[in-house]
């Protein structure tokens, strides 16, 4: 019969085994995250190109800027453009690469509530690719690629 | 029978005693219990912390996307549902903090936790401060329903509550190992895009990348930009510390060490990186520093010879006469490498997967 101490043990396994499989499951962009599972692969593989996802302001209110301006530039939107906002862009950036249309739209819809003191914004969804390390030195970019050109415009719920 | 379930296998050189040593179990019992009332008194403060995060959330963002233990929450009622879940969050913290010997008000706070953390998570990203906290106070539900003096004077009732603590400073560990494992997995870069995580500049290039990220610059941050390779040393250290952290299951004499270097660690993240994880130094020192599985009499030279990839060949250097480097290593060393190539298979396992279809 199998000890006490045993039996805890095995138990104590398996659960360890079915937590680190419900959440490495949960991990992929296919199978989101299963709160409170996390399988905490935190900084594992340090990115030799950094892709650093942005929005690149076009038009406010139907008037055309004379350049396209970097969100974070805008001293309009620059107020609310913060840590959250940026995760939340690099966020829609991976479910866009991911090919995961729902969730991409999901983002979208989530970070275009930060336009709420315009009537209408056109945007493009922009990657940029850099080696991290030359980028802050330096600002030297490796690329630059407009994902997508979107039109965001008040409604009434809005 | 059953020999592979002999945790004794793990214990590693100098066999250090198990967590159910019988003679100490009173001690350890209220050394538990006074760590179970430490959590509930800075779960007040968590409470607050969480709750002022939730609220500025709903006041500013009015869209959810809702997690599913809060699936019961419509757009249209958000806010004064949130309000009543924040209230109610608030009040389970006080009363658990005055009441934690009862099972129903551990469970109706760790409930309430579990509701406003997945309300917190629901404004379109993810962050991981509360997990473990949120883990522990699961786990605590299962402690005896009793008042501390009927737990120390029965054995059941001690037994069980130690039992609670293993499970809860498993599950701490475990969630190290795997940030190990994912670490680890790193040293193998998938693709161009990656640099390999024992890569001299790994480090710096999370690090900036990071500051890329929020655009704060931390002072080491800003050194590490200039200098790449002098994080290397502590990042390797920090692989090899949370890959083997679930070793300190079997061998308590390493709690005190890993959980000091794990508090260090966590102060590390926010000078280099910003990242302020308040309460995860305290969960360390509660449950691994501060662990009542701890041996009473701590030596740096039993810790140094329980040491992953390290114990067995200064056992095998100090019993030299009696000993061949190579048993060594298979008596000690080759179970912590199974258990640790085990819980890889199964974490990796997803991903695998997933590339091949």
């Amino acid at each position: 019969m199998m000890k006490r101490g045993r039996y805890h043990f095995a138990a104590a396994a398996v659960a360890a085994c079915a937590y680190t499989l419900v959440a490495g499951y949960g991990a992929s962009y296919r199978f989101p995250e299963v709160f409170p599972f996390f399988n905490w692969a935190l900084f594992s593989f340090p990115p030799k190109v950094y892709d650093e996802w942005s929005i690149r302001i076009l038009a406010v209110n139907g008037r055309t800027l004379p350049t396209p301006a970097w969100i974070e530039n805008m001293p309009r939107f620059s107020g609310v453009y913060d840590t959250g906002e940026r995760k939340q862009v690099r966020e829609w950036g991976a479910r866009v690469q991911a090919g995961d249309a729902e969730g991409a739209q999901r983002q979208r819809a989530l970070f275009e509530r930060m336009f709420y003191s315009a009537r209408s914004v056109d945007y493009e969804l922009v990657v940029r690719y850099s080696n991290p390390i030359e980028r802050w030195r330096t600002g030297k970019l490796q690329d630059q690629q407009v994902i997508a050109t979107h039109r965001w415009e008040r409604t009434i719920d809005d | 029978m059953n020999s592979w379930l002999d945790t004794r296998r793990l214990r590693g050189p100098g066999a250090t005693p198990g967590p159910y040593r019988a003679a100490r179990h009173v001690a350890m019992t209220r050394e538990a219990l006074f760590l179970v009332r430490l959590y509930y008194a800075a779960s007040l403060v968590l409470a607050f912390l969480l709750v002022e995060d939730v609220w500025a959330s709903t006041l500013s963002d009015p869209a959810i996307d809702p997690r599913w233990p809060v699936f019961w929450l419509q757009p249209e009622l958000m806010r004064a549902a949130s309000v009543g879940l924040m209230i109610a969050t608030m009040g389970s913290a006080v009363l658990a903090a005055l009441q934690f010997q009862r099972r129903w008000v551990r469970g109706v706070f760790a409930l309430l936790l579990l509701q406003t953390t997945a309300l917190q998570f629901s404004f379109g990203y993810t962050n991981h401060f509360f997990h473990i906290w949120l883990w522990l106070g699961i786990s605590f539900v299962f402690l005896p329903s009793a008042d501390h003096q009927a737990i120390i004077a029965s054995r059941q009732l001690r037994y069980q509550t130690l039992r609670v603590f293993a499970w809860a400073t498993m599950l701490i560990l475990l969630f190290y190992t795997l940030s190990g494992i994912a670490k680890t997995a790193g040293a193998i870069p998938l693709d161009g895009d990656s640099l390999s995580s024992l890569a001299p500049t790994g480090l710096a290039h999370h690090v900036v990348a990071r500051m890329l990220v929020t655009q704060e610059v931390t002072v080491m941050g800003q050194l590490l930009a200039e200098v790449p390779q002098l994080g290397w040393p502590a990042f390797l250290a920090v692989i090899y510390i949370e890959l083997f952290a679930i070793v300190a299951l079997f061998r308590p004499v390493l709690l005190p060490l890993f959980g000091t270097f794990l508090m260090l660690f966590h102060m590390g993240i926010w000078m280099f990186m910003g990242i302020g994880f308040w309460f995860q130094p305290m969960q360390v020192l509660m449950l691994l520093v501060w662990s009542p599985f701890r041996p009473a009499r701590w030596s740096l030279t039993e810790a140094l010879h329980a040491l992953p990839l390290v114990g067995a060949s200064l056992h095998w250097y100090g019993n030299r006469q009696s000993t061949t480097l190579r048993a060594a290593w298979i008596q000690h060393e080759l179970p912590v490498l199974l258990l640790i190539a085990l819980l890889s298979f199964v974490a990796l396992l997803p991903y695998v997967l997933e590339r091949l279809s």
